[in-house]
């Protein structure tokens, strides 16, 4: 039995999936907001994340502070084996859902 | 302001203690988040030198209470980091009325604003405020600064903080409406049943 994940955290995840582990904060945000092409609140990628890490699909360190951040850490978030497992189902179901509806969805778009 | 001279000084002063406040609050802090002694005195020159930059663009030239305030507050400042570098950078503070470095008008440098992320501070979740500053600091000097200029970076800047904040207050904004919509309507209806 695999968890429900939203559309937001398919995202996060897909975007986690795509940096590699030890990717921050601010490379996730950049990457959903580049291939969405739509402004993301830096806060929601991070709200999501907690959420995330609270369910075991993600684990996340702090990384260290430079000047060029105002002293601020950077986080770091990585992709656990549950995560990829429950992303993999999620991802199976989208596509076994939209397959024969290629021309369809593509109409509509 | 430029016609009076006195209320330009003490203009520049206040300007000059509120970016000591600014800087010891920073520097209490530093002390909590870089347990190493040498990352935390080069992080604090990094600091100094960029309130000197700030000083040397925001204070009046030759203004003798700006002056006497730095050496009030800075000297035991400096006894108190006891590191010679240090010394040498508040000394280089303390000659702030004679700064070159003044530009005429205009935006005078290129950190972003504090203020704004005083508000992010106050407003975000507790658990990852700092990580979100950094990267909203982190891209706009990376990335936003360096391809929009300064004015259209401290814009962004201003417009960024503001949606984080959004984003965080409001659902609490809509719930408050809400809640005050409600209790009016039960006020009235109460006051219309108690009338019959």
């Amino acid at each position: 039995m695999t968890e429900d994940l939203g559309q937001f955290e398919q995202l996060c995840l897909m975007a986690l999936m795509r940096l590699g582990p030890d990717a921050n904060g601010r490379e996730l945000w950049e990457e959903i907001e580049k291939r969405t092409e739509r402004e993301v609140p830096v806060t929601q990628v991070y709200v999501t994340m907690d959420r995330l890490e609270k369910k075991g699909f993600v684990r996340s360190a702090m990384g260290e502070a430079t000047a060029k951040r105002g002293g601020k850490p950077k986080k770091l978030f990585s992709i656990t084996a549950p995560g990829e497992r429950t992303l993999s189902a999620r991802w199976g179901e989208m596509r076994a859902m939209a397959s024969g509806l290629g021309l369809a969805l593509g109409a509509r778009t | 302001v430029t016609t009076f001279p006195r209320m330009r000084a003490a203009l520049g002063a206040l300007t000059f203690v509120w970016r000591l406040v600014e800087f010891a609050v920073d520097a209490t802090d530093q002390r909590r988040r870089f347990p190493d002694e040498a990352a935390r005195i080069t992080y604090i020159e990094y600091e100094l030198r960029r309130l000197h930059d700030r000083l040397g663009a925001s204070a009046p030239r030759n203004d003798r209470v700006v002056r006497g305030l730095g050496a009030l507050l800075l000297v035991p400042g400096g006894i108190y980091f006891r590191g010679r570098r240090l010394a040498r950078l508040i000394s280089r503070l303390l000659t702030i009325g004679d700064s070159e470095r003044r530009p005429k008008r205009g935006l005078r440098h290129g950190r972003p604003p504090k203020w704004p992320q005083f508000l992010l501070a106050v407003f975000l979740p507790r658990k990852n405020w700092q990580a979100e500053v950094g990267d909203i600091v982190e891209q706009y000097e990376e990335k936003v600064l360096p391809k929009f200029g300064l004015r259209a970076a401290r814009i962004w800047f201003y417009k960024r903080c503001f949606e984080e904040i959004w984003f965080v207050v409001r659902w609490r904004v809509v719930r408050l409406v809400t809640l005050v919509w409600a209790l009016e309507w039960v006020r009235e209806l109460w006051t219309r049943f108690a009338n019959r």
